[in-house]
C-alpha cells in the first residue's frame, strides 16, 4: 500500500515512514505542508499515487486547520485516494467535518495513536481501502457527555464496547476479532444498539460511522 | 449710533409710552370715560402696554431690526390718541375749549403715521426687519406719501356733527373726500401688506414658511376686519363700522405676539425667539395686571359709588396693587414663556449656567452623548459632533443626532484645529488641544454670533469633561491591549506546546513503540516490560500536556471560531447542555476568546458548584453585539460575584468593552449573561 505523508515536524515524518516501511507500506513521498502535499498528489507518476495521505492538521502557513482543507480538497480532486488526518487534539467537530457524507476513505486520529504501531497501521490499511477509522477519543467524548434523555445510558456494557469499534470504523468481522466475538453475535449486538438509539440501520460501514457520530452529536 | 445709544432710546421710547399708558389709564379713570366702552378702551390700552414693553425690548436686542420701533410706534399712536381724547373730554368739562378742540385735532390725525403706517409696515418685514424684496420699496414710499397726505387732508378736515369745530378747518374744500380716500387706500395697503405676507409664505420654505403663516392668518383676518370697519366708516355706517374696529384691534392685539409665538413654538428664527419669549411673557403680566386694575376700579366704584373722588382712590389703588403684583406676576409669566416658546430647548444663558450641572449626572459613557444632546438642544443645530484627540488623530466620538454617521477621522499638526465640515470649536484644557465641538445648523438659520459665543463658552466649559473621557479613552485601550497581549503569549504558548513539546514527545513515543519491538523480537522480555512502562507513562504526559494546552489556548478557537469552541465545551461538560444554534461567524480574536472564557467559566462553576441537572447556553450574535447566557436549574444562590474567576471574567469582557451580569437566586438557578460589542470579520 502507497502512503504519503505531511507534517511540517522532520523528525515525526521521518519517525512515521520508517514505522509504516517496517510495516510493509510503500512510503511514495512526504511533504512539509499542504501545497507540497497537494503537488506530491496531483503529479504522482502512474503507479507512484498513494492510495492513503497521511496529514497533520496544523501545517503552515497558519497552522490552523490547513490539513482538513487539504484532506476534503484530496477527497474532492482524488477520490481514490484516502485522507487520515492526524491531530494532537480531538474535536468531534473535525471528525465530522472530515467524514463528509460518509463515503469512506477517511480517517482521524490523534497523533498519540501512532505509538500502537499494529493498530496505527491497520487503521492506515483501513483508510487505503476505502473504510473509516475514527478516534476512539471522538467516541468517548460523545458517549461521556451527559445528555437529559439518554438512550446510550440503555445500552449493556458489551454494547457500549461494540458501539465504540462501531465509530473508530472497524466491520463487523474485526469487532468479532477485537472482542473474540462470531461475527453473527456482533451483527446481533449492533442490530440491538441501531433499535435502542432509533437510528435506521445501515449495513455500509462508513455510513453506519457518520449515523452513530451524528446521533451522538446531536442528542 | 452706536449700540448703547440705540438701546437707550429704545428704552426711552418704550418708557414713554408706557407713562403715556399709565397717565391715560389714570384720566380714563378720573372721567369715568372707561364706562363708555369699557372693551375697546382697556383692550386698546393693554395692547399699547404689550406693544410698547415688547417692542421696547425687541429694538434693545435686536436694535436693527425694524420690528421692535414699528411695534412702539403703534403702540404710541394709539395711546397717545387715546390721551389726546381724554384730555378733550378733561378740558371740556374744564371749559377750556381751546385746549379741547386741539386735543381732538392731534387724536384726529395722529393715528395715521403712527398706528396706519406701522401696521402696513410691520406686516411687510416680519421676522427679518428687512423689506421681502426691492420691488416693495416703491409700495413703502407711496404708503409714506398716503401718510402725509392723509395727515394734511385729516388737518383741515372740518368736523361734521360735533360739538367742537376743527381750528385749521378749511371749509369747502375736498379735504373729507381725501382723507376718505386715504382711508380706503390705508386699508387697502394693509390687504396688500397682508397679501405680501401669504406670497411669503408660499415662497419660503422650512421654519421661515411656518413662522409667516401664521402670520399670514392674522394678517389676512386683520386685512378683512380692517376693510370692512373703514369701508363702514366711510359709508358713516359707525354702528356696523365699530366693533370691526374693535375686533381688528383685537386680532392685532392678540394676533401679532401669538402668531411670532405659535410660530417660534414649533420652529426657530434665529434671534426672533428672544422677541417671541418676551412678547408672551409681557403679554400676560399686562394682561394680568389689566384685569387687576379694572376689577378694582371697578369694585371700588361699586363699594364707595360714582364720584370723582371714588375714580381717583380707585386710581390709586388700582395702580398700586398692580405695581406689587407686577413682579411675581412677571417671573410666573417668565417661566410660562420659557416652557411655551424654549419647550425642550434651554435658553442659552441657562445652557451655559447648567451645562456642567446638567453632565454631573451622567456615567461617563452617556456624557459625550448628552453633550451633543444639550448643544443641539440650546443652539437648534442639525447636526452636532464631539471630536476626541486621540494622538495626532482628531475621532469623532458622538454624534448628535445619533444617526448623524460617525465619520473617519482628521489628522491633526500640533496643538491647530483642523477644517472641518461643520463650524468647529476648540476643546483645550491647560492649552492643550483635547478635541472639538462642530454644530451643523440648518441653512435657514445660519449661526449668529450669539451662538458662536454661547459655543465657545460651552467648549471651554467641555475641557474637563473630555479630558476625563479622553483618559478612560486610554485607559480602555490599555486594557485592551492588556488582553490582546494577554491572550496573544497563551496562543503563542500554546503553539509552542503543540510544535514543540508535544510533538518531540509524540515522535519520542513512538520511537520508544518500535524499541519496544524491537525488545520483543530479540526476546529480551526485561527491556520489552522497561520500554511498555516507559510508553505508558509519556502517554499520560502526553494527555495531561493535551489538557494543559487545551487549558491555555483551545486550539479549534483559532481554527474554527467560538461557535464551534463552545459546542465543543458543551460536547466535554458533565452537566447536560442545551445548546442553540451554532455560531458560523468569526469574529476579532480578542472578542472570540473573551466570548469563549465567558462560556467555560461559567460552565466550570456550574459543574463545581451549581448541582445543576441542565445547562442551557445561549451565543448569538444581534448585529453588532454578542450576546452570550448561561443558566442553569441549580441550586442557585452562589456568591457569584466573590468568585476570583468570575471577578477576572468581568475585567476581561470589560476591557473589550463589553458588560456582565451574574445573578444567583436560590431555587431559581444562576444566570451569566454577558454582551460584547463585535463587528464579524
Amino acid at each position: 500500500m502507497r502512503v504519503a505523508i505531511a507534517d511540517d515536524a522532520v523528525l515525526f515524518r521521518e519517525g512515521l515512514a520508517r514505522l509504516l516501511t517496517d510495516g510493509g507500506f510503500d512510503v511514495v513521498g512526504q511533504a512539509r505542508d499542504a501545497d507540497e502535499l497537494m503537488t506530491l498528489v496531483r503529479d504522482a507518476p502512474a503507479g507512484r499515487v498513494p492510495d492513503v495521505a497521511i496529514i497533520d492538521i496544523r501545517m503552515p502557513p497558519t497552522f490552523t486547520v490547513e490539513g482538513l482543507v487539504a484532506a476534503a480538497a484530496i477527497r474532492t480532486d482524488h477520490p481514490d485516494v484516502g485522507v487520515l488526518v492526524l491531530s494532537q487534539h480531538i474535536e468531534p467537530e473535525h471528525a465530522m467535518d472530515l467524514l463528509g457524507d460518509g463515503a469512506g476513505g477517511t480517517g482521524y486520529l490523534l497523533k498519540d495513536r501512532v505509538s500502537d504501531l499494529e493498530g496505527f497501521r491497520d487503521a492506515v490499511r483501513r483508510v487505503g481501502e476505502g473504510g473509516s477509522a475514527i478516534d476512539p477519543e471522538v467516541i468517548a467524548q460523545l458517549v461521556g457527555r451527559r445528555r437529559t434523555r439518554d438512550p446510550v445510558a440503555e445500552l449493556s456494557n458489551r454494547e457500549r464496547e461494540v458501539l465504540s469499534l462501531i465509530s473508530e470504523g472497524l466491520s463487523n468481522r474485526a469487532i468479532g476479532a477485537q472482542l473474540y466475538l462470531s461475527e453473527k453475535t456482533v451483527e446481533a449486538h449492533v442490530r440491538s444498539i441501531f433499535a435502542t438509539l432509533g437510528l435506521e440501520p445501515a449495513s455500509d460501514q462508513n455510513r453506519r460511522v457518520l449515523a452513530v457520530l451524528a446521533f451522538l452529536r446531536s442528542s | 449710533m452706536s449700540e448703547r445709544t440705540t438701546q437707550r432710546l429704545a428704552i426711552a421710547s418704550s418708557s414713554i409710552v408706557v407713562l403715556l399708558v399709565v397717565a391715560t389709564a389714570v384720566l380714563y379713570a378720573v372721567e369715568g370715560m372707561f364706562g363708555g366702552d369699557p372693551i375697546s378702551n382697556v383692550l386698546a390700552l393693554v395692547a399699547v402696554g404689550c406693544y410698547a414693553v415688547v417692542g421696547g425690548l425687541i429694538a434693545v436686542r435686536l436694535p436693527r431690526n425694524a420690528c421692535g420701533w414699528l411695534l412702539l410706534l403703534i403702540g404710541f399712536g394709539v395711546v397717545t390718541s387715546m390721551c389726546a381724547e381724554a384730555v378733550s373730554t378733561r378740558a371740556e368739562a374744564d371749559g377750556a375749549l381751546q385746549l379741547a378742540s386741539w386735543a381732538l385735532w392731534v387724536n384726529a390725525w395722529l393715528i395715521i403715521p403712527t398706528t396706519w403706517l406701522g401696521i402696513v409696515a410691520y406686516l411687510l418685514v416680519f421676522p427679518s426687519g428687512a423689506l421681502p424684496s426691492r420691488r416693495w420699496r416703491p409700495f413703502l414710499i407711496g404708503v409714506s406719501a398716503l401718510t402725509v397726505v392723509g395727515v394734511l387732508a385729516r388737518m383741515v378736515q372740518p368736523w361734521e356733527g360735533e360739538p367742537f369745530t376743527n381750528p385749521l378747518a378749511i371749509a369747502g374744500s375736498l379735504a373729507g373726500t381725501v382723507f376718505a380716500a386715504v382711508s380706503l387706500a390705508f386699508a387697502i395697503a394693509v390687504v396688500a401688506a397682508a397679501v405680501s405676507v401669504v406670497m411669503r409664505v408660499r415662497r419660503a420654505s422650512g421654519a421661515e414658511r411656518l413662522a409667516l403663516r401664521w402670520l399670514a392668518v392674522v394678517a389676512v383676518l386683520a386685512a378683512a376686519l380692517l376693510v370692512t370697519a373703514v369701508g363702514a366708516g366711510v359709508l358713516g355706517l359707525h354702528a356696523i363700522g365699530d366693533p370691526f374696529g374693535v375686533a381688528f384691534l383685537l386680532v392685532l392685539t392678540v394676533g401679532l405676539p401669538a402668531s411670532a409665538g405659535v410660530a417660534l413654538l414649533t420652529h426657530r428664527i434665529d434671534g426672533i425667539e428672544v422677541v417671541a419669549n418676551r412678547s408672551v411673557v409681557y403679554g400676560s403680566v399686562v394682561a394680568v395686571i389689566t384685569v387687576v386694575y379694572a376689577v378694582i376700579v371697578a369694585g371700588v366704584g361699586a363699594v364707595v359709588g360714582r364720584s370723582e373722588r371714588s375714580d381717583v382712590v380707585a386710581a390709586v389703588a388700582a395702580t398700586a396693587v398692580a405695581a406689587v403684583v407686577f413682579q411675581p406676576a412677571r417671573r410666573r409669566a417668565q417661566r410660562f414663556a420659557d416652557r411655551l416658546i424654549y419647550g425642550d430647548r434651554a435658553s442659552p444663558y441657562e445652557l451655559v449656567a447648567t451645562f456642567t450641572q446638567r453632565l454631573d449626572d451622567a456615567s461617563l459613557p452617556e456624557v459625550l452623548p448628552r453633550m451633543t444632546g444639550l448643544i443641539a438642544e440650546g443652539t437648534g443645530a442639525d447636526r452636532v459632533r464631539i471630536w476626541l484627540r486621540i494622538d495626532a488623530e482628531l475621532r469623532p466620538v458622538a454624534a448628535w443626532p445619533a444617526d448623524a454617521s460617525l465619520v473617519a477621522p482628521v489628522h491633526i499638526a500640533g496643538e491647530e484645529l483642523p477644517a472641518l465640515e461643520d463650524a468647529a470649536f476648540a476643546v483645550r484644557h491647560g492649552g492643550e488641544l483635547l478635541g472639538a465641538i462642530t454644530v451643523g445648523m440648518p441653512p435657514q438659520e445660519p449661526l449668529t454670533p450669539a451662538t458662536e459665543r454661547l459655543l465657545a463658552d460651552l467648549s471651554a466649559q467641555a475641557g474637563l469633561v473630555l479630558r476625563n473621557v479622553a483618559l478612560v479613552e486610554e485607559l480602555t485601550r490599555s486594557r485592551q491591549r492588556l488582553v490582546t497581549s494577554h491572550d496573544e503569549a497563551r496562543r503563542r504558548l500554546e503553539r509552542d506546546l503543540h510544535d514543540g513539546a508535544q510533538q518531540r514527545l509524540v515522535t519520542l513515543s513512538m520511537d520508544l513503540r518500535m524499541a519496544r519491538e524491537r525488545a520483543g523480537a530479540t526476546g529480551d522480555a526485561d527491556l520489552a516490560t522497561r520500554l511498555d512502562g516507559a510508553e505508558q507513562e509519556l502517554a499520560r504526559s502526553l494527555a495531561e500536556l493535551r489538557e494543559l494546552a487545551r487549558g491555555i489556548h483551545p486550539a479549534i478557537l483559532t481554527q474554527n471560531g467560538v461557535g464551534a469552541a463552545v459546542r465543543s465545551l458543551a460536547d466535554r461538560s458533565a452537566v447536560p447542555v442545551d445548546l442553540g444554534t451554532v455560531l458560523a461567524e468569526r469574529y476579532p480574536a480578542e472578542v472570540e476568546a473573551t466570548a469563549y472564557f465567558v462560556v467555560s467559566e461559567a460552565l466550570a462553576n456550574v459543574a463545581k458548584h451549581a448541582r445543576a441537572s441542565h445547562v442551557w447556553i445561549g451565543l448569538e450574535d444581534t448585529g453588532g453585539r454578542l450576546v452570550i447566557d448561561v443558566r442553569d436549574d441549580g441550586s442557585g444562590g452562589a456568591r457569584l460575584k466573590g468568585g476570583s474567576g468570575l471577578r477576572g471574567l468581568a475585567d476581561r469582557v470589560e476591557a473589550v468593552g463589553g458588560r456582565i451580569d451574574f445573578r444567583s437566586e436560590p431555587g431559581v438557578g444562576s444566570t451569566v449573561h454577558a454582551e460584547i460589542p463585535c463587528a464579524s470579520r
